[in-house]
């Protein structure tokens, strides 16, 4: 014990002394350390920390796939949601609930929120209990039950100010009032908004399924379902019994489910839903961080070498005073762990910071990315990696000088540390830097690249000089189709007023925003043959403004309205599919029960669900004819002259000169809804990005320290060239080539580990190929370039030695 | 072959500067074999390496086979020594990641010519100095005395019409030293001009010619250029 802490006040007194040194280990490691640290706290919260339920291990979510129609995962019906409830055998509790949204009104300016309306057992299935309050009861989950809400934390302290006497507040949610019964913990969620076709919940109702809902089976699969499963019951268990269930109601209503339509059900572990898509690239970012490390690491052994052969002397005096091995390795250890533990210190700070920053700028697809934190978790995580990091690059430099030939440092002096074997093991370490900031390039080039060619993707449409604004229309106030079409065209016409405003529209689901797909039929073909289609409703001028073209036909008019034969516009893409060599114009479309469309138009192909999918098949629909059960959800879309940002006040003010109590929200501009479509993607790569660059950085200063310090023992050598005819660019050839030389290495042995390492990224990447060779080039001539600059430094040292040196070197 | 006319060289010292060399004049002519001797200090090595062009800050005038080296810049003066100086160093001073073979072909390296003529120019040096089986050897594998044999064929690789050794038996036994001595003469015989650098009387009888130095001033030459006065060696060679 004695003489650890004779090695700690060693160690700390060393590090005193060179201040240099010490500072740049320093900062290297709080780089290093501090992005491990950020990136696994996310990684924590997000793919390791259990959900906010009780055993949430044992939750499932049943979803359906419609194969015959082509949509690969939706809820269920209604009807089945109660059939999965009743007749299965596997789960203890199974609950229903639909996402919808509502506009809440009073105290305050009106706004819309998204809503669940869940089934009452929901909060004991999760095993959540309110934080104030209580749930909702059997009793109230029924059709014409009272009109309950329970509050989520979030919008209990942001609407009404925290307030404490909330319970049985009434509150007035689409024109209705509602009473608040309870307030759910802060820490409670669902659904999470990366569940697909989910928001996250600001306030929960009964779902109350009304006989009608529940009556067509097929028409409509937006009821979601999520379940707890027995004791003992495993998932493949449960994925057959919800299979068993489904076979069961579609053979006992063979009317229903014919042709086309047929559902096959799948129960998924709840926790894979929420992170499914976000856990490849949070683990390619882990892994990334660890490259980062790992090259930091490299570094710092590099530096602790040419400190350690500084400093063979004091091992030798020490050796010949009777120090062992094994004291002169920890003497060594003790020194480095130091500095790694006074890194992960600093990291920790750093990686505080840079949570709050991905906090702040992370895309929503991230669940809980919100409450990541530096928790214990994180806390032992620092601590162990800092513990790892100083005795990974600490080890090498202690073992290489303990097991040294000593003695000859004695006789020798400083001079003794240039040997072959010192200079190989540096140029190691250097090639490692090297090849794990080429891996890292790799990656981030080839993200770089998907998201240049993801944002070159013509969308179909010109966002450029169009203002988007949203309301929504609540069933209270506007009961009926007519009554939220007059309101529509009074926007329209006031919005077509303001100054600046070429021409406006208005749409249900804006492409890349508001996905929506509907299953169809084609006159003529087997009644049972579904097919499915993006779908969105638009008013006349749609086109035009949105700068869409239209290929065949014509669009909408004015003169389409309810009362004129139903009329519908499709895309290329359906045009193409399913009419092949045939004029689709005068072809009719069958949807539900409602009379035929007759194609009227034939339109360009848009980018409707995201730019890096591929288009499906399209089919417009006039709102003004059809809106009626469809969606109260309006988009409105104005072409401006000018700057269309400018212009989003009067834009509100329009919409609440009609009326005053509608919410307004999702005023932006179509280019910032292009980019909102790709900021997961935008995300990934700066994040990557950023780790390559500090990679490249780190590595290229590695380089430099290698070569400045092998310049800087042999400027005896150098002078003597000199003296034996070396001219200034014969010196810059030879250290500049050793440079090129090793960074050649690291590059050969990182494109090696690239090639299997950037498969990884496969899921990840647009329209290149993991093994990209024109990316692969950048990278490598990148680095190579790095290396150039790197050595050029020391190179130019070299050339100035003065031969009178290597003469006087006796 | 040299002419130095007042050649002399200081270094700055804090505030003041030391002379090293003070108003030195030699001549010598092509084949002589001349020794440089003096005391510690005396400024031998400087005037060595100002011979051999290694030196910039100095003044004066120096003729090399006529050209004007005190009007030459850096680039010149090296052109002209990797023409006709070759080096040999009281340490050796061989490269020690580099083979003997490896060493000889440094010097050639520097110089515009084709590889297989340095080859053949590094095997013929080789095999002159009877060291072709420790052409792959490191110098650490070699003795002092095998050593300083590699050094002076390196020296002598190029053909130089002059070569410069700085005490090159100054780490060598005796038996060893006579042996490099007698090289030196064999190749002063065939032709080559030699300036060595020594301490050594023993080494000296060589030669054909010895200068004195001491604190920076030449003060026995037998062959001092006439009319050019040889200054006093005053004690005034000190810090000024």
């Amino acid at each position: 014990m004695d003489s650890f802490l004779h090695d700690l006040r060693y160690g700390l007194r060393m590090l005193r002394k060179s201040p240099g040194f010490t500072t740049v280990a320093l900062l290297v490691l709080t780089i290093g350390i501090g992005a491990n640290v950020a990136i696994f706290s996310v990684v924590n919260t997000v793919l390791l920390r259990p959900l906010p339920y009780h055993d949430p291990g044992r939750l499932v979510m049943i979803w359906e796939s419609l194969p015959g129609i082509g949509y690969p995962q939706v809820g269920t019906s209604s009807a089945e949601y109660l059939d999965y409830r009743d007749r299965n055998r596997v789960f203890s509790g199974i609950a229903g609930y639909k996402n919808d949204t509502a506009n809440l009104t009073g105290s305050g300016q009106p706004e819309r929120i998204p809503i669940t309306r869940a089934s009452f057992n929901l909060f004991s299935i999760l095993g959540v209990e309110p934080a104030m309050g209580r749930t909702y009861t059997a009793e109230e989950d029924r059709p014409g039950g009272p009109k309950v809400a329970v509050l989520s934390y979030g919008l209990w302290k942001r609407r009404y100010g925290a307030d404490t006497n909330i319970l049985g507040r009434a509150i007035s949610l689409d024109g209705q009032p509602y009473t608040v019964i309870g307030v759910m913990p802060a820490s409670f969620q669902f659904p999470f908004s990366t569940l697909p076709y989910s928001d996250q919940a600001e306030l929960w109702v009964p779902v109350a399924f009304t006989p009608d809902e529940i009556a067509d089976r097929v028409r409509e699969f937006g009821t979601f379902t999520v379940a707890r499963l027995k004791p003992g019951v495993s998932q493949p268990q449960a994925q057959e019994d919800v299979t068993r269930v489904a076979a069961e109601f579609q053979q006992q209503n063979p009317k229903v489910y014919n042709g086309s339509v047929y559902v096959k059900p799948t129960a998924s572990p709840l926790a894979a839903d929420i992170v499914g898509k976000v856990r490849p690239m949070l683990l390619v970012l882990l892994g990334a961080v660890g490259f980062v490390l790992l090259i930091a690491c490299a570094n710092l052994a590099n530096l602790l070498l040419a400190r350690s052969t500084a400093r063979r002397r004091e091992m030798a005096v020490r050796a010949a005073l009777g120090a062992s091995q094994a004291r002169l390795v920890r003497q060594f250890l003790t020194e480095s762990v130091l500095l790694a533990l006074g890194g992960g210190v600093l990291g920790l700070g750093a990686a505080f910071w840079l949570v709050r920053l991905l906090a702040a700028f992370g895309p929503e697809q991230v669940p809980r990315l919100q409450d990541v934190s530096l928790d214990p978790v994180v806390l032992a995580f620092a601590a162990a990696l800092a513990l790892v990091t100083g005795i990974l690059f600490g080890m090498v430099p202690a073992w290489r000088t303990s097991r040294s030939q000593l003695q000859s440092a004695l006789k020798e002096g400083a001079r003794a540390g240039t040997s072959r074997e010192g200079l190989r093991l540096r140029n190691g370490l250097v090639v490692v830097e090297t090849a794990c900031s080429l891996v890292l390039l790799a990656g981030a080039g080839l993200l770089i690249n998907s998201f240049i060619r993801v944002l070159r993707v013509p969308p179909g449409f010109n966002p450029r000089g169009v203002l988007i604004a949203r309301t929504q229309f609540d069933e209270t106030r506007y009961p009926k189709a007519s009554s939220c079409a007059a309101a529509e065209r009074e926007i329209l016409a006031r919005l077509r007023q303001l100054p600046g405003v070429q021409s406006v529209a208005f749409v249900t689901n804006l492409p890349l925003a508001d996905p929506r797909g509907i299953g169809f039929r084609i006159e003529g073909h087997p009644p049972n043959e579904f097919h499915n289609a993006d779908n969105t409703l638009v008013s006349e001028n749609y086109f035009p403004v949105m700068g869409i073209s239209l290929l065949r036909g014509r669009g909408f008019r004015e003169q389409d309205t309810e009362s004129t034969p139903l009329v519908a516009v499709i895309n290329e893409t359906l045009a193409r599919t399913y009419f092949r060599d045939e004029d689709p114009i005068g072809k009719r479309l069958l949807w539900g029960d409602r009379t035929p469309f007759t194609i009227v138009g034939v339109t360009g192909d848009v980018k409707f669900s995201a730019l890096d999918a591929e288009v499906a098949p399209m089919i417009y629909m006039s709102n003004f004819q059809v809106a009626s059960g469809v969606s109260r959800h309006a988009v409105f879309v104005v072409r401006t002259a000018g700057d269309p940002a400018s212009l989003a006040s009067a834009a509100r003010r329009s919409i609440w000169a009609v009326d005053k109590d509608l919410p307004v929200f999702g005023v932006t501009t179509m280019n910032d809804v292009l980019a909102g479509s790709v900021a997961q993607r935008r995300f990934s790569m700066s994040l990557l990005g950023a780790f390559a660059i500090l990679a490249l950085l780190m590595a290229a200063i590695g380089l430099y320290g290698v070569l400045s310090y092998s310049v800087s023992q042999r400027m005896h050598e150098m002078g003597l060239r000199v003296a034996l005819g070396a001219n200034a660019r014969d010196l810059l050839r030879l250290v500049v080539g050793q440079g090129i030389r090793v960074a050649l290495i690291g590059v050969a042995a990182g494109l090696l580990a690239s090639f299997a390492g950037t498969r990884l990224l496969a899921g990840m990447l647009f329209g290149v190929s993991p093994l990209d060779p024109l990316t692969f080039l950048v990278v490598a001539g990148v680095l190579v370039l790095a290396a150039l600059l790197a050595s050029f430094v020391p190179a130019r040292r070299a050339t100035k030695v003065d031969p009178m040196v290597a003469l006087r070197y006796e | 072959m040299i002419q130095l006319r007042n050649v002399e060289r200081t270094y700055k010292t804090g505030p003041g500067v030391t002379y090293v060399l003070r108003r030195v004049n030699v001549d010598i002519q092509a084949g002589e074999f001349v020794t440089i001797m003096g005391p510690s200090g005396a400024g031998k090595t400087t005037l060595l390496s100002i011979v051999g062009m290694l030196d910039d800050s100095w003044a004066g005038e120096y003729y090399f086979l006529d050209h004007p080296v005190h009007k030459m810049d850096r680039k010149k003066r090296a052109e002209l020594n990797r023409q006709y100086i070759g080096f040999v160093f009281q340490s050796y001073h061989l490269l020690d990641n580099l083979t003997v073979y490896e060493n000889l072909d440094v010097p050639l390296s520097y110089r515009n010519i084709s590889r297989h003529q340095r080859a053949s120019m590094v095997a013929e040096a080789l095999d002159r100095f009877q060291i072709v089986g420790k052409k792959d050897l490191y110098p650490s594998q070699l003795s002092g005395g095998q050593q300083q044999l590699v050094g002076v064929a390196r020296a002598v690789v190029g053909n130089p019409k002059l070569i410069l050794a700085d005490e090159p038996t100054g780490n060598l036994h005796s038996s060893q030293a006579k042996e490099i001595m007698e090289l030196f003469k064999k190749l002063n015989d065939q032709g080559t001009t030699i300036i060595q650098v020594t301490h050594s009387e023993v080494n000296a009888s060589y030669g054909n010619r010895t200068i004195q130095l001491f604190d920076g001033w030449v003060v026995n030459d037998p062959k001092a250029p006439k009319g050019e006065g040889q200054s006093e060696p005053a004690a005034s060679g000190g810090t000024r």
